[in-house]
């Protein structure tokens, strides 16, 4: 035990206090006159002796009392160091390493064997608690000092599909000790020590006075060698006719191998493309130590309306779990365009040119009249465009492309010869006047955050200044955001807020060129010049095809699917219009579970494999894939120094005042409120002291004749 | 001892407000003898004893009439008590008389009631006289018939001696008085009881009647202390510790037993013991007075 505030201690003089008080008191305390002691003192002597000892007893009571008071000003702190406390009990917290990396070899029958060793140690009132860890930290139970119960949980520790991350379990540890007040701590790390997620800092520090072991079973693989396919990508394109639903897919996959070519084995590395389930493609490729190599497949022809899924493998090592890189082939994506325009006469080729060249997504394109376009045509499209006609519109299909940007449809609006007159509904204002530029304007001011430009925003990916505008609409800019407001958490959306312009881009001359808004689910973009060689050669630009490519994605809302996802992130699939329903999940260990949603599932991806999701009423036609692989940095089977990893979560020497300042020092805490119950002992032994000391019975008044009353 | 019951209307403790001992004396007889009057005792002690011849001073109430009819001379009548015998008062006035917790001290209901018997004595036509003692005589009035108000003077200004002794004083006692008489003792008796009655045995055997009157306050007689105190004697300044809670029982039976030693020895000798609680009014010590006077007077 330590003492705070030690100089308080000094209050323990005051014990002389009460002696000196007794003494004197038992000197001049005025005895009781009595007529004779004739017969008082022919009593036995034992009585006087009981009254000596009750004096006694007060004295000793007063103080005690005031040893007390001074030691709980003290502050006494009952957790001292391991070695100073009496206490022996250890308490033992095992850290074991299940990340996949462990699955490499014997690594994990080494753990688990360590770990029982670990147990095997402890002593007669020693406890320990299992706690595995990956990416993520789950504690198999509380201190125990059952060793079968321990055992139990050891056997049952396997190795998962998630990569190493120390600072978890090591916040983990430390709070299962802060909460131990055993006079030893230990924490014992039993693991390959591959490097994984190091992160430090102060919360995965472990209090003071922790014993930190580490238990290395990768050592024994050294030099470890491992495969791994680090990555699979896809590229897809429709078949050449139209009418064919079909599409190509053609797959390469990047090949890493760790460490030295395992003794007896060659560098060449033997890939295989399953699709379906079925071998679709062998390739052969020399791998080195520490060497990569790309593998590209020929390409397949896939049903373009179903997912299919899709794996390449290879073999040759013993880390098995990130030699097989799974995908998942979405059907083929196209969205709906429909172009309303002047009509045959006011036609230009270059927007549906540039649309028709896009194959993720593929953009199925209508063409029509604005003056002759159907309600139901409207309905149908995912991005409408209206090319310089919006005033050509009639009621029905106004109120039609009005209710279709509420639904969620996007609409690009491009100004040109004719005015718009629409506009203010939407928050934009109509009737623009038109400006003309002999030398032509540029744009001069780009939003390169936005997802319409974001893709331009590298050097030589695209250059917009070379394009020149020679008549645009000046758009009034009232109460418009100017830049981009802030985005939607992880949508990669702008923020344009509902009704509230946002300037993409601007005009050298200041005003704005491309303008968007949002209504209810959908959007509306502005474009304040033509589309066509007339106004400007933006269209003669190599940028105009991709970035009209992605400013019509950006209005469908097009996100593509991911052909796989790593364990430990969450995938997010896209249920669709479809109205909200139950969906069952099946996972890749075939647990299947069913879930509520609209439009969006956020699933979480546990293990690798495929996971399906479709409806509970409906058809395996209905099935979507996604697929699950293991991250290949967990793959990367270099190690930490056990030196390194032992002194940056300990901290033997810090001073127990700074651990008592830690917030969440529960344990600390605890320690301290001994002065409480000390307080309470000294109060509980004044009120004893007070009763003892005015027990009385009759008082007795006592006359002398010319003396005052006396009191006994 | 059978009470009064008409005659206990004033308690000792305001007896003290009385200023005047003559009065306070007149006060207690004067309310003692009416009681009498209406007791049933009162024929047994006041029989009427003989006729003299009336003189000036005398109580025109008791001149006898019917004697006059016949003789045309004043007789007045002459009751037994009106025996003019000497009443010598001893009054012990040491230190240990010097206490009480009843509102008075023992010394001051010692006062009152030497007073009272003096003030009794003095209507009974006895020669009144008075000593007061400690370890030895400190004040003496020699008994006479006028002497009852130098015996109120003296019993006021008594105060506490030192430490009290009988038998020096009652040897003294014994040496003046000249004619056998009465001889109330009063005092608290912290003697043994060998010494007692061997001090007052003298004045027995000289062929005096005698009276202890044994004055002892209620806490003398309950001792309701219970707190652990020191204890000191008021004579001699001895202290000693006490823890009264488990001491109350042993102290009364020593009392008891000192007062019944006294009483059997005394009552033996023939001389008559009266325990006295200095709570309880005078009446009671007076009618044990009258009682013995009157013994005393059939016994010659």
């Amino acid at each position: 035990m330590t003492l705070l505030t030690p100089a308080f201690l000094l209050g323990l003089l005051a014990i002389g206090l009460p002696i000196v008080l007794h003494l004197s008191r038992r000197r001049t305390r005025q005895a009781l006159e009595f007529p004779s002691l004739m017969f008082i003192a022919q009593v036995p002597y034992r009585s006087v002796r009981r009254r000596r000892l009750r004096d006694v007893l007060l004295l000793m009571l007063r103080c005690l009392a005031i040893g007390l008071l001074a030691t709980a000003f003290a502050r006494p702190l009952l957790r001292a160091a391991p070695e100073a406390s009496g206490d022996s009990r250890r308490d033992v917290v095992l850290l074991v390493d299940t990340s996949f990396s462990m699955a490499y070899g014997e690594r994990m029958a080494r753990a688990r064997e360590a770990a029982l060793q670990v147990l095997a140690g402890l002593g007669p009132g020693d406890r320990a608690v299992v706690v595995s860890f990956a990416e993520r930290v789950e504690a198999r139970g509380e201190f125990s000092s059952d060793p079968a119960l321990l055992r139990q949980q050891v056997a049952a520790l396997a190795p998962g599909f998630e990569g190493t991350r120390y600072s978890t379990a090591f916040k983990t540890a430390r709070s299962l000790l802060l909460d131990s007040a055993a006079g030893a701590r230990e924490v014992v790390v039993v693991g390959d020590l591959q490097r994984g997620d190091f992160g430090s800092g102060e919360e995965a520090r472990l209090p003071p006075g922790v014993a930190v072991s580490v238990v290395d079973v990768g050592a024994p693989d050294e030099p470890a060698s491992n495969l791994a396919i680090t990555e699979a990508s896809l590229e897809r394109r429709p078949l050449a006719a139209a009418s064919d639903a079909r599409e190509e897919v053609a797959v390469s996959a990047r090949l890493l191998r760790r460490g030295p070519v395992p003794e007896g084995s060659s560098e060449t590395v033997r890939a295989e493309l399953f699709i379906g389930g079925r071998a679709a493609g062998t390739r052969e490729v020399e791998l080195g130590a520490d060497g990569a190599a790309t593998v590209a497949f020929e390409p397949v022809v896939l049903p373009a309306d179903v997912y299919t899924r899709g794996e390449v493998r290879v073999s040759g090592d013993r880390l098995e779990v990130d030699n097989r890189h799974r995908f998942a082939v979405s059907p083929s994506d196209s969205v709906p365009v429909l172009i309303l325009d002047g009509g045959p006469r006011g036609r230009t080729p270059y927007l549906a040119g540039a649309l028709a060249t896009g194959s993720r997504p593929r953009f199925r394109i209508d063409r029509t009249a604005a003056s002759e376009v159907r309600v139901d045509e409207i309905q149908r499209a995912r991005v409408i465009v209206v090319d310089d006609s919006l005033a050509r519109l009639g009621d029905r299909p106004r109120a039609a492309l009005v209710d279709a940007v509420g639904r969620g449809a996007g609409v690009l609006v491009v100004l040109g010869r004719n005015p718009s007159g629409g506009l203010r509904g939407w928050g934009l204002p109509g009737d623009e006047p038109l400006e003309q530029e002999l030398g032509g304007r540029s744009l001069a001011s780009i939003d390169y955050d936005h997802p319409v430009f974001s893709a331009f925003a590298a050097a030589r990916s695209g250059d917009f200044s070379g394009a020149r505008f020679f008549r645009y609409r000046r758009l009034a800019e009232g109460g418009w955001a100017q830049g981009r407001a802030e985005p939607a958490a992880d949508s990669g959306e702008t923020g344009a807020a509902n009704g509230r312009p946002v300037v993409l881009a601007r005009f050298d001359d200041g005003s704005a060129a491309l303008v968007e808004t949002r209504i209810g689910e959908g959007r509306v973009v502005v474009w304040a010049s033509t589309l066509d060689a007339e106004w400007g050669d933006l269209v003669l630009q190599p940028v105009f095809l991709p970035w009209v490519d992605r400013l019509i994605q950006h209005l469908a809302g097009f996100e593509p699917d991911r052909p796989s996802y790593r364990v430990g992130q969450v995938a997010r699939v896209d249920l669709g219009d479809r109205a909200a329903g139950e969906w069952l999940v099946v996972d890749p260990s075939d647990g299947k579970s069913t879930v509520e949603e609209e439009r969006e599932l956020l699933l979480p991806i546990r293990e690798p494999g495929f996971y399906e999701v479709r409806p509970v009423q409906g058809s395996s036609q209905q099935t979507m894939l996604v697929a699950a692989n293991v991250d290949s940095a967990e793959s990367d089977l270099s190690r930490l120094d056990a030196d390194e990893l032992r002194l940056s979560v300990s901290q033997a020497n810090a001073p127990l005042e700074a651990a008592t300042e830690e917030s969440g020092d529960r344990a600390a805490v605890e320690a301290q409120r001994i002065w409480w119950f000390v307080l309470l002992a000294v109060l509980a032994l004044l009120g004893f002291e007070a009763w003892l000391a005015n027990r009385k019975g009759q008082r007795t008044r006592v006359w002398t004749r010319g003396a005052a009353p006396d009191s006994a | 001892m059978a009470s009064v019951p008409s005659a206990r209307f004033v308690d000792p403790a305001t007896l003290g407000r009385i200023g005047s001992l003559h009065l306070l004396a007149k006060t207690v007889v004067e309310g003692f003898i009416s009681g009498l009057h209406r007791s049933p005792f009162l024929g047994r002690s006041m029989d009427f004893a003989e006729y003299r011849a009336y003189m000036p001073g005398d109580d025109i109430r008791r001149i006898d009439w019917k004697l006059y009819s016949r003789t045309d001379r004043f007789y007045v009548k002459e009751f037994e008590g009106d025996t003019n015998t000497n009443v010598m008062l001893a009054l012990d006035v040491s230190k240990s008389m010097d206490f009480g917790t009843a509102g008075l001290t023992k010394l001051d209901y010692g006062r009152y009631l030497a007073a009272s018997l003096g003030y009794f004595a003095s209507r009974q036509r006895d020669r009144i006289g008075l000593m007061t003692f400690d370890q030895d005589m400190v004040d003496i009035v020699p008994p006479a018939a006028k002497h009852l108000d130098v015996v109120l003077h003296t019993i006021d200004r008594v105060s506490p001696g030192g430490a009290g002794k009988l038998a020096p004083a009652m040897f003294r006692l014994g040496n003046t008085i000249r004619r056998r008489g009465f001889v109330a003792v009063i005092s608290d008796f912290y003697e043994p009881p060998d010494e007692v009655v061997r001090a007052v045995h003298g004045l027995r055997v000289r062929g005096n009647d005698v009276i202890l009157f044994h004055l002892l306050d209620p806490a003398e007689i309950d001792f309701p202390f219970d707190e652990p105190s020191d204890f000191s004697d008021l004579e001699t300044g001895a202290r000693v510790a006490v823890a009264p809670e488990s001491f109350r029982e042993q102290y009364q039976r020593l009392l008891q037993a000192h007062i019944e030693t006294l009483r059997r020895r005394l009552v033996e000798l023939g001389i008559d013991y009266a325990l006295v609680n200095t709570s309880e009014p005078l009446d009671s010590a007076l009618y044990r007075y009258l009682a013995a006077r009157l013994w005393a007077m059939k016994s010659r």
